[in-house]
């Protein structure tokens, strides 16, 4: 835990969670709380729980266990309100004839409308203002397969910023990335966080996790350490992780 | 005058006209629907569906119901098949949909060997766009409608589930609803071809304006009105060249499509600009 907790509020808490992929347990009976503004990595080897926990709190996968969004019991397993989900980018289909600012827009989908025109201007008000605040303003117009990988992650992270989500998770945001590009993701990560945010992310850079993250948490189908990036990190790898680049 | 004649002359009889309007309805329904289908990579879905309705409608010409509504029913409990093997029988989709609907068809076969009027499975694959009743083209419209209203509904959902099925989901998009209503629309085109170019014929008219559309490299939300030009304007030359050459209609407007195809690889080929009104990627074609 961190030392924060006192002071901020609780903005997700997870008890006796367990996570189930079909009928395999992929992750078993843990507990975490996060506060406000925490920027939390999900580390462990492939298959170790991270995909699944984050799959679980946005309502994608079944759990067993208790789920508390602020003071809000979310047991009921399916779409959660106040939640951002950004998947791996490799999964989604960057060929269809879209502009960044389409995708952006598919954020605000939920509602749906006769003609598809009602709101147009909103909508791309709302989307143009969360490409701005992933510094992608001038992406909104560009072709998603002319899109480098870091640009189409922050096109994703905008996607999930217009619907203003309390908790924000990220399922490998920097896989792919080059440095400069993983360098602007972070960026725009530790801003958010700045501003109240949770982040949780999924992250095999452990260098990143050592000098950006306030927490990560090390998994292998439960919980096997919690804390600071630095402690975490000492203890697998004892002072000399920083040559280390995944662990998988 | 002789050029206008060619225009008109076709149009002194009541079935063709009758044909050119039907035609037009579907010229106008299957690529809204085909374009989903392209795009959600559903086109063998489609193939199949058309395929599939066959023991429907002769079922319901025994029973005396409306063909339609048997074809309907048909293509419905083949996409139902389909999804519980997916979802719950380890099959793969491509492999649910090739096991099924040649079930389907050769069940059809079947029934249409012992059925006394032989002739109407020519019609049914290929189309009878000549001797469509008024109260066939009324159905066919009514169907049309609610067709092109669905997808026009769903339209951003279509998008997002297109893009990113679960993200969908996770903002709360009932992506099964998407999915079965994508499908329904699907099964309505199908119905819709039955009465005009006929089941098989509809799969040229869905599925190859959506293609041109990606050759001429046109942004999606303008991609499905072109493709709509596109099959429109197959159907009215399919039915020119029918009459004037004396072929089928549902061929005739099939191999209208794939000319118009051609024609759009030629544009793209030759980079020749569209207009400013036709908005394209940034004239990137790709």
């Amino acid at each position: 835990m961190t030392q924060n907790l006192l002071a901020k509020k609780v903005a997700l808490a997870l008890e006796d969670f367990s996570v189930y992929r079909g009928s395999y347990k992929a992750v078993s009976n843990a507990n975490m709380s996060f506060t406000d503004g925490e920027l939390v990595a999900l580390i462990g080897r492939n298959g170790a729980g991270k995909s699944s926990i984050l799959l679980a709190i946005s309502g994608l996968t079944r759990f067993t266990g208790k789920m508390f969004i602020g003071k809000r019991d979310c047991n009921h397993g399916h779409h959660q309100p106040g939640v951002g989900y950004v998947p791996q980018r490799a999964d989604l289909r960057w060929d269809l004839p879209l502009r960044a600012i389409d995708v952006v827009i598919t954020g605000m989908s939920k509602e749906i409308h006769l003609t598809g025109f009602r709101k147009k201007e909103l909508r791309r008000k709302l989307a143009l203002q969360a490409l701005a605040d992933v510094d992608a303003s001038h992406l909104a117009d560009r072709i998603l397969s002319s899109l480098s990988g870091g640009q189409a992650q922050r096109v994703l992270i905008a996607r999930s910023l217009v619907s203003k989500p309390e908790i924000l998770l990220l399922d490998e945001p920097l896989s792919g990335l080059d440095q400069p590009s993983a360098d602007k993701v972070m960026q725009v990560l530790r801003q958010r966080a700045q501003e109240g945010t949770l982040i949780i992310a999924a992250m095999h850079e452990l260098d990143v996790v050592n000098e950006a993250f306030t927490r990560a948490i090390l998994l292998a189908n439960n919980i096997v350490s919690d804390g600071k990036p630095t402690q975490i990190l000492s203890e697998l790898y004892g002072n000399n992780f920083a040559n280390v680049n995944s662990l998988s | 005058m002789m050029a206008l004649n060619w225009f008109i002359e076709p149009f002194q009889y009541e079935f063709m006209r009758n044909a050119l309007l039907i035609s037009v309805i579907a010229g106008v329904v299957a690529p809204i629907t085909g374009y989903w289908a392209v795009t959600r990579r559903m086109v063998y879905l489609t193939d199949a569906m058309s395929h599939s309705v066959l023991p429907g409608i002769i079922l319901a010409a025994m029973a005396g119901i409306s063909l339609m509504a048997g074809a309907l029913l048909t293509a419905l409990v083949l996409a139902l098949i389909v999804t519980v093997m997916v979802v719950y029988g380890q099959s793969t989709e491509d492999g649910a949909v090739g096991a099924v609907s040649q079930a389907f068809f050769a069940l059809g076969i079947i029934l249409s060997s012992r059925s006394s009027d032989s002739r109407s499975l020519t019609h049914i694959l290929f189309g009878n766009a000549l001797s469509a009743s008024i109260s066939e083209t009324l159905t066919i419209l009514a169907a049309g409608v609610v067709v092109v209203l669905i997808i026009s509904f769903l339209k951003e959902q279509l998008i997002a589930v297109s893009f990113d099925r679960n993200h969908a989901a996770a903002i709360g998009v009932n992506v099964l609803r998407v999915d079965a209503l994508l499908m329904l629309s699907l099964a309505g085109t199908t119905v819709i071809g039955l009465g005009s170019v006929g089941v098989l014929m509809t799969i040229s008219l869905s599925v190859v304006p959506a293609l041109a559309t990606r050759i001429l490299g046109l942004h999606m939300l303008k991609a499905r009105y072109m493709a709509v030009g596109i099959g429109v304007s197959a159907s009215i030359i399919g039915v020119f060249a029918s009459y004037h050459l004396g072929i089928p209609v549902g061929p005739s407007v099939a191999l209208s499509c794939t000319l118009l195809l051609g024609i759009s690889y030629f544009i793209r080929l030759f980079q020749i600009r569209l207009p400013k009104t036709v908005m394209t990627l940034d004239g990137v074609t790709s």
